[in-house]
């Protein structure tokens, strides 16, 4: 029996507990574009203030042309403010050494079309000054964390635009930054490469590490962002968590398993006596195309067929991952634990074969009772697209998905792919 | 330093990707090959070196000197115009390095190509000198193929004797016409008694006249003893009308009134490299070797003070001293990689390239800035009606142009082409000089505004669409 009835744990709560340390202040900041007399053209920034703090993953908004990306070439020092003051690690985005601690995977491919994958990343690794033997090791792992290591001779200029985002985001990761700076990651991924782009997100998160993201894609956001900025014609319009920004106060949803007609009448009977007909709404939920694009995709590796492309990606490359040492069952936590901060935490309080269907009634409606009451309850954060109720089979099956996920995120042997251990809480 | 070799390392890949490198080889092989067979020589070895050396060696200069400004501006503004260079900016590189690599990545690509056209000028120029006569072999083998050392007259300092007759030509102005002395234009008094000075010092008067000149050799003595040495000289007429005409000339060579002096009458043209052969040990133990010429003609002939008389003596091989030349025209690859590369730190390619070959037209026309450096003015002399008063923009170009001169003069004055086809030798020290002059302090000059300009670039101001 599946239960959805939580409050997230934020970042913002996280900071509660621990001192915040700022990776990155802006204050003020503005860009204008000249001419070449020097006048005004456009004001692609304006007057704008944010923070972003250790470990976050932080997220900028808005429309094309809205300064989203100025400001991430500002923070790169690409570009030079107008006005205003902006630090990365407490230095100039122009300082020298401080950029040993940055990635960037920008919008585009800029590559050299004429290196090669290998070559690609053991260039970038000596802008790093990391050592030959370094430079192999990682090129290694993020080949084949990227899924490609079957193409490393190909030059990039033969690369389709999927494969060129796999390299670059390759190259962003070679010095094991502290402060990721990725501008429309998943732009020209397919959904396996977009999948797998946020889990890698949240697993460098996981790890502590500091992600601007940069998109106009919501979803994408939505799905690994800890706090946004929302930009509109230069200037900041909203910004703050997400369960900030996006939840609705004075409205509850719970989640269960498909209720037989019995009890949904004797729920509703109580709704109704509460809150009246009109404000109950009832659905069925369907799974985001994502996860229903993914599972599709995974039977069909399972059944080893063939692709000339890039592959899936496959481990997170050893350097990246860190806590290697940590055990596997702890590490599944913390990703999982960033996995759900924006959505409701699922209970599983059910037995894999065992489905004691009276008790869960009982179970339910006593919750339902709990939660209909006048008191203040807890609300959820809104899934992503068409959560309401959701069957047990299916809570199962993507909890399990996610864990497999995560397990070869993560790399470490996992129970659940003999299928003999339950998904953490 | 990992970050500049990897930036040059990518400079390098790219020329290779692109087949500049292999199309540059095929055009520098093509010359060397195909020049001598385009341009028949007249059989001497004088001829020869003229086509298989000099001209030659001259076009793979002009080539790789172009083809070097283009990659250079090429290599920097494409980067930033394609993006690229917003990666490598984003890395933990300073721009300074980012230059650099890119300066030294140009400096291989020269060096290979460079060296791969000097061997196979050397191999062309040592098969073909077998199809020569005996005795333009033997020429060839004493004069050219070698490296000769050069003993120069040492530079008179005129000035405190221009000084003085200036002075002397205004006191005696006064004593005559007191007025006329406050109408005198100093400018042209000064040109006039410096040509007057000059002259003093070059001309030998006619009738058999005679004027000596004392040298001195190299210190080791015994490396010269019973070798053939050689007087180059070239001289004009002090009359404008004389061109082409020749002189009989008589040259002394040793102390007049001893065993070893020796005459040698000859007829000899004006403003023509000649080499006369000295009898081997005419010079005294201390290496001191006199030198006399008796001009027997009606006409005063003019010895110009730089290289009108030098005495030629053996000194190494030509191996050595052709790889000594490679290194210089090498130095001034550098320095046209440089202007290349601080135009593209600033400019967009196309501009970064006209630019630059601007710059590089300004240093070829140096004949035009001198002769308004020497009138004072861009508005040209009138020698007759007295020069024009300066007007307010001359103040401020020829102050540059006297700064350009300087600049150009320090880059021409390492001409290893002309010292390699005359077999003359270039000294260690030149190199070092012209890698100072040239290498750290024009390059490094370049170096230091390309850097300051390409550092104060936005770089993400381009955008392209993939």
């Amino acid at each position: 029996m599946t239960t959805a009835v939580s409050t997230p744990e934020t970042a913002e709560n996280k900071q509660d507990q621990n001192p915040v340390e700022n990776i990155v202040s802006v204050r003020g900041l503005t860009k204008v574009f000249r001419d070449f007399w020097g006048r005004p053209k456009a004001r692609a920034v304006n007057d704008v203030d944010f923070d972003v703090r250790k470990g976050e993953v932080f997220g900028l908004l808005g429309p094309n042309g809205s300064g989203k990306s100025t400001t991430v070439k500002m923070l790169l020092g690409l570009l030079y403010p107008t006005k205003g003051h902006l630090e990365v690690f407490g230095h100039s985005p122009r300082h020298v050494a401080t950029k040993a601690r940055i990635g960037y995977l920008p919008e585009e491919s800029y590559l050299y079309k004429y290196l090669d994958a290998a070559e690609t990343l053991d260039f970038f690794g000596s802008l790093f000054q990391l050592n030959k033997k370094e430079r192999e090791q990682r090129t290694e792992q993020l080949l084949e964390m990227v899924g490609l290591s079957q193409v490393r001779s190909r030059v990039v200029g033969e690369f389709s635009k999927g494969m060129q985002r796999r390299i670059g985001l390759a190259q962003a990761l070679i010095n094991d930054p502290d402060l990721v700076i990725l501008d429309e990651p998943t732009s020209g991924l397919d959904p396996i490469g977009c999948r797998e782009v946020k889990d890698l997100i949240l697993a460098l998160a996981a790890r502590g590490k500091t992600v601007i993201l940069s998109s106009h894609l919501l979803a994408d956001v939505e799905d690994v962002c800890d706090r946004v900025v929302i930009y509109y014609g230069g200037r900041i319009q909203a910004q703050g968590t997400l369960n900030e920004l996006l939840a609705k106060p004075d409205t509850s949803r719970i989640t269960t398993p498909l209720l037989t007609k019995d009890v949904m009448q004797r729920v509703l009977d109580i709704l109704r006596k509460e809150i009246g007909e009109e404000k109950i709404k009832v659905d069925v939920p369907t799974q985001n195309l994502e996860n229903y694009f993914l599972n599709v995709v995974e039977q069909a590796r399972e059944k080893e067929e063939m692709t000339s492309g890039a592959t899936s990606g496959s481990r997170v490359a050893e350097y990246l991952r860190g806590d290697a040492d940590m055990p596997s069952a702890k590490r599944q936590e913390k990703v999982l634990e960033r996995l759900t901060l924006s959505e409701p935490v699922e209970i599983d309080e059910s037995i894999p074969g065992e489905e004691p269907l009276a008790e869960e009634e009982k179970v339910l409606v006593e919750k339902l009772e709990q939660l209909t009451r006048p008191e203040p309850v807890q609300t959820t954060a809104a899934e992503p697209a068409g959560s309401g109720v959701q069957t047990p089979e299916q809570s199962r099956g993507e909890l399990k998905a996610a864990d497999e996920k995560l397990s070869s995120l993560l790399g470490g042997s996992n129970g659940d792919k003999t299928g003999n251990s339950e998904p953490k809480e | 330093m990992k970050g500049i070799t990897a930036i040059a390392w990518v400079t390098l890949k790219a020329a290779f990707h692109f087949r500049l490198f292999y199309l540059l080889l095929f055009l520098l092989l093509l010359t060397v090959g195909a020049l001598p067979l385009v341009i028949k020589h007249d059989g001497s070895a004088q001829g020869l070196i003229q086509i298989t050396l000099t001209y030659t060696l001259g076009f793979v200069t002009v080539l790789l000197g172009f083809a070097t400004l283009w990659i250079a501006c090429g290599t920097l503004a494409k980067d930033i115009e394609d993006c690229q260079m917003q990666m490598i900016v984003v890395k933990p590189v300073s721009r300074a390095q980012i230059w650099l690599g890119k300066w030294l990545g140009i400096m291989g690509l020269n060096a290979v190509l460079l060296s791969l056209a000097g061997c196979s000028i050397y191999g062309m120029l040592h098969f073909r000198a077998k199809s020569l006569p005996l005795d333009q072999q033997a020429y060839l083998r004493d004069k050219v193929l070698v490296a000769r050392g050069v003993s120069k007259l040492p530079i008179e300092d005129f000035q405190e004797e221009m000084d003085l007759a200036i002075e002397e030509r205004i006191k005696e102005t006064i004593r005559r016409d007191p007025e006329a002395a406050l109408r005198m234009d100093m400018d042209f008094l000064r040109q006039q008694v410096t040509t007057e000075v000059r002259a003093f010092y070059e001309q030998v008067s006619p009738n058999g006249a005679g004027k000596g000149w004392p040298f001195q050799l190299t210190s080791d003595v015994d490396s010269i003893r019973d070798k053939t040495l050689f007087i180059r000289t070239k001289f004009n007429s002090a009359q404008l009308s004389d061109e082409g005409k020749v002189f009989n000339l008589v040259w002394g060579i040793g102390v007049p009134q001893t065993p070893e002096y020796v005459e040698r009458p000859m007829d000899l043209t004006e403003d023509t490299y000649h080499e006369i052969p000295i009898p081997p040990n005419s010079f005294d133990d201390q290496g001191r070797l006199m030198i006399t010429c008796f001009n027997m003609s009606e006409t005063a002939i003019l010895f110009p003070l730089d290289g009108g008389i030098e005495i030629l003596y053996p000194k190494g091989g030509f191996a050595m001293n052709f790889v000594k030349g490679l290194l210089m025209i090498l130095l001034w690859m550098g320095l046209f990689a440089a202007i290349g590369l601080m135009t593209a730190g600033a400019l967009s390619f196309p501009v970064a390239s006209f630019t630059a070959l601007a710059i590089l037209f300004i240093g070829l026309s140096s004949g035009v800035m001198s002769t308004a450096v020497e009138d004072g003015t861009i508005f040209g002399y009138n020698h007759e009606q007295g020069a024009p008063k300066a007007r307010w923009i001359d103040y401020l170009v020829i102050p540059m142009f006297r700064f350009f001169l300087y600049l150009i003069q320090a880059v021409r004055v390492f001409s290893p082409i002309d010292s390699l086809s005359l077999g003359q030798e270039i000294p260690a020290l030149q190199v070092g000089q012209a890698f100072l002059q040239v290498g750290v302090g024009l390059c490094g000059g370049l170096a230091l505004v390309g850097i300051f300009l390409f550092q104060r670039r936005e770089l993400a101001t381009v955008q392209v669409v993939q």
